[in-house]
């Protein structure tokens, strides 16, 4: 018998296992961070104007979509692009988060245009997750205050990379919104931060 | 033949990598404030809802070990700075095992969030470890210096 045509079931097979392999839990995944924070460091009355700006060099330039969070690689390492939950841009979960969390502290949060006393803007230049054996963040972000003519009253920024073991997708995406809490709250830690909107005019 | 040998190589490669994954830890951690605040600070630990085993009193146990003023129990301590929470998440493979422990610190004024200390570990290399040593290498984390 040809020993070709007795292995083509095998050959099948593998292919298959190798699909699965390659991609398997790594496929389609998605990290919620709309709900990621509940109090922050700060609070106050009256309007706040909340912008969240994603400066991320590969979503300026459109190789990636405003809701690219970062990757999933399969048992090879090949990568697949993880996504937001709601399927809007990350920028907007993050900002739903953000004015959750003032909302709580005290603040009427408007938009970004909308006439306020302060203005807070959160730009981040880097906010990628990459997981695997480990699940790694690279992020680089600054947190900014604004009087109502545009005059920057308070500035904190940080960066880093930071790394922790990786699990399955529930797991990664609560480490996600877990670091994106522990990252925004630094930042908001900052004292000139806090002095600036505290003393926000009524 | 030398489709079978490839067959054989490739199977050999997968099963090796399966092998050398099964014994992985990884820890991590974070503080927004200096040891020195920390090590002034009141702590209260608070029991989580879901916890059976009272991972909290084991937690209070061994940051007191760290030499910090720490409680757990069913009262809120009054005068605490920091609230300490838990997440202990565990897995079976043949007994139950602590597969990741993430311990968080929050100010008491306003629950923001202060620091965490995680630790994850698969089956093997959580084998012959006690709650205890989960606990001390999540506080490793949390107060490193």
């Amino acid at each position: 018998m040809n020993v070709r045509r007795l292995l083509r079931p095998v050959t099948r097979l593998g292919a298959l296992a190798a699909i699965v392999l390659l991609g398997g839990c790594a496929v389609g995944n998605r990290y919620d961070y709309s709900g990621s924070l509940t109090s922050l460091p700060v609070s106050g009355t009256g309007n706040l104007a909340l912008s969240v700006v994603d400066a991320r060099p590969y979503i300026l330039s459109g190789e990636k979509k405003p809701d690219f969070i970062g990757l999933q690689r399969g048992g090879f390492g090949n990568p697949f692009d993880v996504r937001t939950a709601s399927g809007r841009p990350m920028a907007d979960e993050m900002r739903d988060a953000i004015a959750k969390a003032l909302h709580n502290q005290g603040y009427t949060v408007v938009g970004a245009t909308d006439p306020a006393p302060r203005k807070l803007e959160l730009r981040i230049a880097e906010w990628k997750t990459d997981a695997m054996m480990h699940f790694v963040l690279h992020w680089d972000m600054t947190l900014s205050v604004y009087d109502d003519h545009g005059a920057l009253l308070a500035k904190s920024s940080g960066s880093g990379t930071e790394e922790q073991g990786a699990g399955f997708q529930s797991h990664n995406a609560q480490s996600a919104a877990s670091y994106f809490e522990m990252k925004f709250t630094q930042l908001a830690r900052d004292e000139s931060v806090r002095r600036a909107l505290s003393a926000a005019p009524k | 033949m030398s489709m079978l040998k490839k067959l054989v190589a490739i199977l050999a490669v997968l099963s090796g990598a399966t092998a050398l994954s099964g014994c992985v830890a990884t820890h991590s951690g974070q503080l927004l404030i200096s040891s020195e605040v920390a090590g002034k600070g009141v702590y209260y630990v608070e029991q989580s809802a879901s916890d059976k085993r009272n991972l909290a009193a084991i937690i209070a146990e061994r940051m007191q070990a760290r030499g910090l003023n720490a409680k757990a129990g069913p009262d809120p301590v009054p005068n605490a700075d920091y609230v300490v929470t838990y997440v202990d998440k565990w897995a079976w493979d043949m007994r139950m095992y602590l597969l990741d422990l993430r311990i968080e610190l929050r100010d008491a004024k306003d629950r923001s969030i202060v620091g965490f200390g995680d630790s994850s570990q698969t089956s093997l290399a959580a084998m012959g470890k006690t709650y205890a040593d989960v606990i001390d290498v999540a506080l490793g984390e949390l107060f490193k210096k």
